[in-house]
């Protein structure tokens, strides 16, 4: 310090006084070009002295608007549109070929301006300029590149950060909003390389556009000269310096493999986006160090820093988040599309969107990852149940029992999500009200959020004392959650809710439909004995209301309850009375979905005839509800579901058929759809049309992939159907993939523990033996029967069919004796289970048959396997399999020195197979044996 | 082009010079002291900065008797800029009697700044905090940190003893430092501008003078 007498410090504080006077020397402000054109303002006025205005190219400059690293940004007029723009001044790099340099931002420039996306802001121009000396101290850069971009009012991304704190919802939205430019831009070949909330800018209105697209030096900072931007800033600092800098800046945003001076790429921006977020969701940088190369390390030990503040950062962002940050570009996500899709919150409200019957309820199905809407703000939001109280005991008691690791989050994370939707529908309608107050429908409205509101608090409270079955069950309930957008829905909730209520028993009404939300909360939940005990008092209290619509609905429910209670003659004198009144009072859906029940329950009692007329009826009242509406497509499929029991699969597929006409017309986005495609599937299966079968799983799978996602419980159901055809089919690589996707789908919604993933593995193993994989096949069946012993029982069918399986590839494998062991102890469990006339027995025994022929034992070979064949017969069972025990039967023959007839049997078998794929043996296994087994 | 000036000679040449009716001298010494006293106002009054260092130029100009031959020209130069300060904020507040430029800071009487106020953010950050400390002492610091104006230069623009303007020069850092502090920094930007400031200026000096404008 110079010049002036330096008051005197204080001794102890010396070094912070004099650091402090090094910050204020450096905090003087810079001459500007503000200051500039106030000067010659001032001259002007005082002297006459007329300011010329300062241009780059045809722009004439105005004030200041920011600085990055690249450059400077300042307002400017275009005379020529006469439009205000912002131009962003380049200054070019110091080290490198300049020209080279100028024609790289030229070209990415040029390309910017060519890309048309509402997320990322407008590029008019580009072109380089050099500035007369007068404008010297301006401090502007000399000569460079410009780029004459859309003049934006709002702010950067970090000043928004930093205004105010910010949830995560609203960080989760304007990054979503961000990303979208980046996939637009990658989809044009460009790359950020520069990514950060610097260069990403919040409009006044919301709207987010990302800035300074390939503006960034391609090499990054480098060992050499290294840009280490200490608290914000970036200064060109030798390697020496870097070593012992402060806190590094943009560095942290950058890809570790822009740090070692990699070209970047898209995923490179997919890191920076990402470490974006991360500092948006928790107000640090994902990751610090001293100097670049601790940095680096920090990064590629993905040593996390810890937030201040514990932050409500759901754990599936934070864990979508992190695979954006790893190390290595491959394992971060495929792109930032994929990565888009796994932030996506719309998700949800697009599954919301489908409304859903659920074994002929009218609940809905799943919403899935919305966001949480924490912060009230304005007076029209409610505060939901769901406090972090509710979470934590919800966690607590479903991590008490044996649901598979990722069960509890998923469970949390989709009540969160509902939670969240419900807050915004109810803030959203709330908004609507306040102008108009008095509107009936509002009210209607309203009153079908709270019964939501309901169903969701009685299942929150089911799952806070969850026992092992509710908590097995935890993640369908989640799923089934009733829709929101019905309520928003004005003239679907008219027909819904049946004829007007008389406002005076609109109270009474509201408090019946929030119980009967219990009711379905409790069916979800699995709980079928508490629903029932709520359920049978339904209709006293609706009666004593007198509302009929109403009446109709709680005799609806107790007869639904019954039905799925098992207690089927319980169920139809209520289903008959709510069949009834719905009629009698008007409310048809109540009326013609009590038909369908009845159908239903008729149909398992195999009174057929009784069923087929109650689904006229189904049928009929449907029609009078609304032709082309979802309650006619459910009078189809229960009707189809009767003439299969009727051996008719023809006129069963024919209705299917119908169903899916009418509910492709009724909501072709719906849930219901893809459903009656799969009954389609299977009535194609039993019929043997293995590739119309095939059609219509795929075809389901696509419809489910569409609207639940690919990780949702009955997408995954639909690609294991479609890989069991796909394995029918013969096309093995195909089938292994699809089943190995299902595995893992379900491995990850469920955990490894539950027993739908025995259930494809089980599906699985048959290819893999049939593959000729034998001792993969044996193991994964195994695996399969020990999971389902240990979640279903030791002696349920599942567990059952699963161990003949691995029998089988005992048997296979030539282990003889294992093999008779598990496949004797199969097929005593499946009688005693299923009783003796079933295909599954019939199967079983066949295979036990080969174990006799295997072992050499002919008699008892030839009477099982005549058994099994005869069975298979009676029970009009699929080609295939009726086939098999007739091949060993061949080969019994073949044993017994037949050997023309049984080569002759044979080959005909083979034939008969090789005009439709089907179950059964594989046509390898007979080709096999036939070239193993010349005529002597 | 527009140099700070570092030779005072001339000053009060040049002033008598306009006074006289000379235009260019006028201009000159306008020219000379412009970017100080647009300094002055810049962190006080933002977008009324250039109209209050043209009032600044022409009170100079039109009161040639409060001109002190024993004062310097700048010290002379910034005291009629406080006192265009003063004059500014008593019309910009309800009540006249509340300003007291010992007692009241510009974040009192303006709260926020439109926009930012630099590129950086620890400049920023020291930026906001001199708003935030009673306006004498920001005045004391500004001159003596970025206009270099000595400790007796500084007590005749803020018309108090030498003694006072010392220990008020140590107070205003404390009272600057508790500002940055109560601030709700992100913690690495505090950290750097509060103790790693030291270091990293040192090294910048070592380089040379750091790139302007050189922010993330």
């Amino acid at each position: 310090m110079n010049g002036p007498d330096e008051p005197e410090p204080e001794p102890t504080k010396s070094r912070t006084e004099r650091s402090h006077g090094e910050a204020l020397r450096r905090a003087r402000p810079h001459e500007s070009l503000g200051g500039l054109r106030a000067l010659e303002g001032i001259r002007g006025r005082l002297f006459g002295r007329a300011a010329a205005p300062i241009r780059v190219g045809r722009y004439v400059l105005g004030e200041r608007l920011g600085a990055g690293g690249l450059g400077v940004v300042h307002a400017a007029h275009d005379p020529q549109l006469d439009r205000e723009v912002a131009i962003k001044l380049l200054r070019p790099g110091l080290r490198g070929d300049r020209s080279r340099e100028e024609s790289r931002l030229l070209r990415e420039g040029q390309a910017i301006a060519r890309l048309s996306h509402p997320n990322v802001v407008e590029v008019f121009d580009v072109g380089t300029y050099e500035l007369p000396r007068s404008a010297e101290a301006t401090g502007l850069p000399r000569r460079g590149v410009f780029v004459v971009m859309a003049r934006l009012e709002g702010q950067t991304l970090e000043a928004w950060l930093e205004r105010r704190p910010r949830s995560w919802p609203e960080v989760l939205e304007v990054m979503r909003a961000a990303g979208q430019g980046l996939v637009a831009a990658h989809a044009a070949g460009l790359v950020h390389r520069d990514f950060k909330p610097a260069n990403i800018f919040v409009e006044h209105d919301g709207w987010v556009r990302v800035l300074d697209f390939g503006l960034a030096r391609p090499e990054g900072p480098s060992r050499t000269t290294a840009l280490i931007p200490v608290a914000g800033a970036s200064v060109e600092l030798a390697e020496s310096i870097t070593r012992t800098g402060a806190v590094l800046g943009t560095p942290a945003y950058m890809a570790p493999e822009q740090h070692r001076g990699c070209m970047a790429d898209a995923r490179s921006d997919q890191y920076s986006f990402c470490a974006t977020l991360y500092r948006g969701l928790y107000g640090v940088l994902p990751f610090e160090g001293s100097d670049l190369d601790a940095l680096d390390q920090a990064k590629q030990a993905r040593a996390l820093v810890r937030p201040e503040r514990e932050l409500r950062v759901p754990r599936w962002l934070r864990a979508v988040m992190l695979r954006g940050l790893s190390p290595s570009p491959r394992e971060r996500w495929p792109s930032m599309r994929a990565l888009l899709r796994a932030l996506s919150a719309e998700r949800g409200a697009r599954r919301g969107r489908t409304a859903v019957a659920v074994g002929g309820g009218v609940l809905g199905l799943g919403l899935v990852g919305a966001t949480f809407v924490s912060t009230p703000r304005t007076r029209c939001e409610g505060t939901a149940s769901w406090t972090a109280e509710a979470r934590a005991a919800v966690e607590q008691a479903l991590s008490g029992h044996e649901v598979g690791s990722g069960t509890v989050l998923r469970v949390t994370e989709r009540l969160d999500a509902y939670a969240n939707a419900w807050v915004r529908e109810r803030h959203a309608l709330c908004e609507v009200t306040i102008s108009a107050p008095d509107d009936p429908i509002l009210d209607r409205r309203m009153s079908c959020l709270r019964q939501r509101q309901a169903h969701f608090d009685a299942l929150v409270e089911l799952l806070r004392d969850a026992d092992a079955e509710v908590a097995t069950r935890a993640p369908a309930a989640v799923a089934q959650l009733p829709v929101l957008e019905v309520c928003a829905d004005v003239e679907l909730l008219r027909v819904e809710q049946g004829p007007p209520v008389d406002p005076a028993a609109a109270h009474g009404v509201e408090v019946l439909r929030a119980r009967i939300s219990e009711v379905s909360a409790r069916v979800t939940a699995g709980k079928i004995d508490h629903a029932l005990a709520l359920a049978e008092q339904l209709p006293g209290e609706a009666e004593a209301l007198g509302v009929p619509s109403v009446l109709a609905e709680a005799q609806w429910w107790e007869g639904h309850v019954r039905r799925i209670a098992g207690d089927l003659e319980g169920a139809m004198p209520r289903l008959e009375a709510a069949s009834m009144t719905g009629a009698t009072h008007g409310h048809d859906k109540v009326a013609a979905l009590a038909a369908v029940e009845l159908t239903i329950v008729l149909n398992r009692l195999a009174r057929y005839d009784e069923a087929l007329e109650w689904a006229r009826h189904a049928e009929a009242a449907a029609l009078r509800f609304g032709e082309g509406r979802y309650p006619e497509a459910r009078a189809y499929v229960s009707k189809g579901h009767v003439l299969r029991s009727l051996g008719q699969a023809e006129e069963a597929y024919a209705l299917y058929e119908r169903a899916m006409v009418v509910q492709q017309r009724a909501d072709p986005g719906s849930h219901e759809l893809p459903t009656i495609l799969n009954n389609l599937g299977t009535a194609a299966l039993t019929m043997g049309r293995y590739s119309e079968a095939h059609q219509h799983y795929e075809n389901s799978h696509a419809r489910l992939v569409a609207l639940l996602g690919h990780e949702h419980p009955q997408t995954t159901g639909a690609l294991m159907n479609l890989a069991i055809t796909t394995a029918g089919l013969g096309r093995h690589a195909a089938a292994h993939q699809q089943f190995l996707s299902a595995r893992e789908s379900f491995v990850r919604l469920f955990g490894p523990e539950d027993p739908r993933v025995a259930q494809v593995d089980t599906n699985f193993a048959d290819l893999l033996l049939d593959m000729g994989q034998l001792d993969q096949g044996r193991d994964r069946f195994a695996a399969a029967r020990d999971l389902f012993a240990r979640t279903l029982g030791p002696s349920h069918p599942n567990t059952a069919t699963a161990r003949a399986g691995w029998g089988r590839a005992q048997l296979r494998l030539g282990n003889l004796q294992p093999a008779r062991g598990a496949i004797e102890q199969a097929l005593a469990d499946l009688r005693e289970a299923l009783g003796p006339e079933q295909e599954t027995v019939a199967v079983t025994l066949g295979h036990l048959g080969q174990v006799d022929l295997a072992q050499g034992d002919r008699v008892a070979a030839r009477q099982r396997l005549g058994e099994a064949a005869d069975l298979l017969e009676r029970l009009g069972a699929d080609k295939g399999r009726r086939l098999e025990p007739r091949f060993h039967l061949a080969r019994l023959r073949w044993e017994e020195g037949e050997y023309a007839v049984a080569r002759a049997q044979a080959q005909q078998i083979y034939d008969a197979l090789a005009t439709e794929p089907s179950q059964g043996p594989a046509r390898a296994e007979i080709v096999a044996w036939l070239h193993d087994h010349p005529l002597p | 082009m527009l140099e700070r000036p570092t030779a005072m000679d001339g000053d009060f040449e040049l002033l008598t010079a306009w006074q006289a009716g000379d235009d260019e001298a006028g201009d000159a010494l306008v020219r000379r002291h412009f970017w100080g006293v647009y300094r002055f106002f810049r962190n006080k009054v933002d977008e009324a900065a250039e109209d209050l260092a043209q009032r600044t130029f022409l009170a100079c100009v039109e009161a040639r008797d409060r001109v002190r031959a024993e004062l310097s020209f700048r010290a002379y130069l910034f005291g009629i800029a406080r006192n265009q300060l003063s004059l500014y904020f008593r019309g910009h507040q309800r009540s006249a009697q509340l300003f007291r430029p010992a007692e009241t800071s510009v974040a009192d009487i303006r709260g926020q700044p439109d926009r930012p106020l630099a590129d950086r953010q620890e400049q920023q950050a020291l930026l906001l905090a001199l708003r935030r400390i009673p306006i004498d002492f920001q005045i004391a610091l500004e001159l003596y940190y970025w206009e270099e104006l000595s400790v007796s230069e500084v007590a005749a623009v803020l018309d108090v003893p030498t003694g006072t303007v010392k220990s008020r020069l140590g107070r205003a850092r404390r009272q600057l430092r508790e500002q940055l502090e109560a601030m709700a920094l992100p913690n690495a930007t505090l950290e750097s501008t509060l103790s790693d400031l030291e270091q990293w200026a040192r090294s910048l000096r070592e380089l040379g003078r750091p790139r302007e404008n050189s922010s993330s």
